[in-house]
């Protein structure tokens, strides 16, 4: 299991920076992953894909809502002021090309995957218990179930705004 | 006179892809935009001059690919290319066997744009 998640890590690097570089116009670097308990992150925007298949689990995105903005900002070349539904909207669509380029890179190893669409969230400084620990019903269950599992996070320096992608993975048996 | 259809989920992408478009000098006249494949057969029915239709493949409602399949029962001329983040083999296949003329891979750059529409739409 640890060489799988350590290939969706790798992957997931290269996706978030080839979707900065080519759709935002933004270079990220990307640090050491980390572990962090679900109930400890705070975040002002979550965009979260699900996939299902052999393994099943959640890409998403977290980063305070001044970055999200920057970011919409890039992507659409001009500038906006607030964290309404255009910005969720391109939070959304970068969460949704990162994890659609991690499933077309691992499809080999992973297998064949159904993507969900994006699921944006955002708040001030909210925390997140996102699963109930059936991964089988990620998106419905979302939000509304307690968790002590934890996420894999990736983080990114995007120009100094700080990114993390998190990941949670788990084999069908 | 050239008019594009793109349907996409993501009005942020539907904007990006008409800026890139514009950017890679494809002479477009008019962009008609739709949110899903649903909503994509109206503006069809509603645009009988369109030149190109830019489909995602993930969508609420009805997919790009239950989309293409629908377009291409009643229309097997006007050209349709997939623009989404679904990439691989077995995705491309499916789309072509499904009447899509082309397959674009998000994120794309302008270039890359250019050469999949270069086809259908006059450069300046």
């Amino acid at each position: 299991m640890q060489a799988v998640v350590d290939g969706v890590v790798e992957s997931i690097v290269e996706s978030t920076k080839s979707v900065f570089k080519t759709m935002i116009s933004m270079d990220v670097k990307s640090d050491a992953p980390f572990y962090e308990e679900e109930r400890m992150i705070k975040t002002d925007v979550m965009a979260l894909v699900s996939f299902t298949g052999e393994y099943n689990g959640t890409i998403s995105i977290f980063c305070r809502a001044g970055t999200a903005i920057k970011i919409a900002s890039n992507m659409l070349g001009t500038p906006m002021n607030a964290l309404d539904g255009v910005v969720k909207d391109a939070i959304g669509e970068v969460a949704n090309m990162i994890a659609g380029n991690v499933k077309t890179g691992l499809i080999d190893t992973l297998g064949e995957m159904t993507l969900t669409i994006p699921l944006v969230i955002a708040g001030v400084s909210f925390s997140i218990s996102t699963f109930s620990g059936d991964y089988e019903a990620i998106v419905v269950s979302s939000l509304s179930c307690s968790s002590n599992d934890s996420w894999l996070m990736i983080p990114f320096d995007a120009d100094g705004e700080k990114i993390y992608v998190g990941l949670m993975v788990k084999k069908i048996s | 006179m050239s008019k594009v259809l793109i349907i996409d989920d993501s009005g942020v992408m539907r904007k990006i892809i008409q800026r890139n478009i514009v950017q890679a000098g494809l002479l477009v006249d008019q962009f008609v935009e739709a949110g899903d494949g649903r909503e994509g057969l109206e503006k069809v029915k509603q645009n009988n001059d369109l030149n190109l239709i830019l489909c995602d493949w993930n969508m609420p409602n009805m997919t790009g690919i239950e989309f293409v399949k629908a377009f291409r029962s009643s229309d097997k001329k006007t050209p349709v290319v997939m623009i989404t983040t679904e990439g691989g083999e077995t995705r491309t296949e499916e789309a072509r066997n499904s009447g899509a003329n082309g397959y674009l891979t998000k994120p794309f750059t302008t270039d890359q744009l250019l050469r999949k529409l270069g086809d259908y739409l006059l450069v300046k």
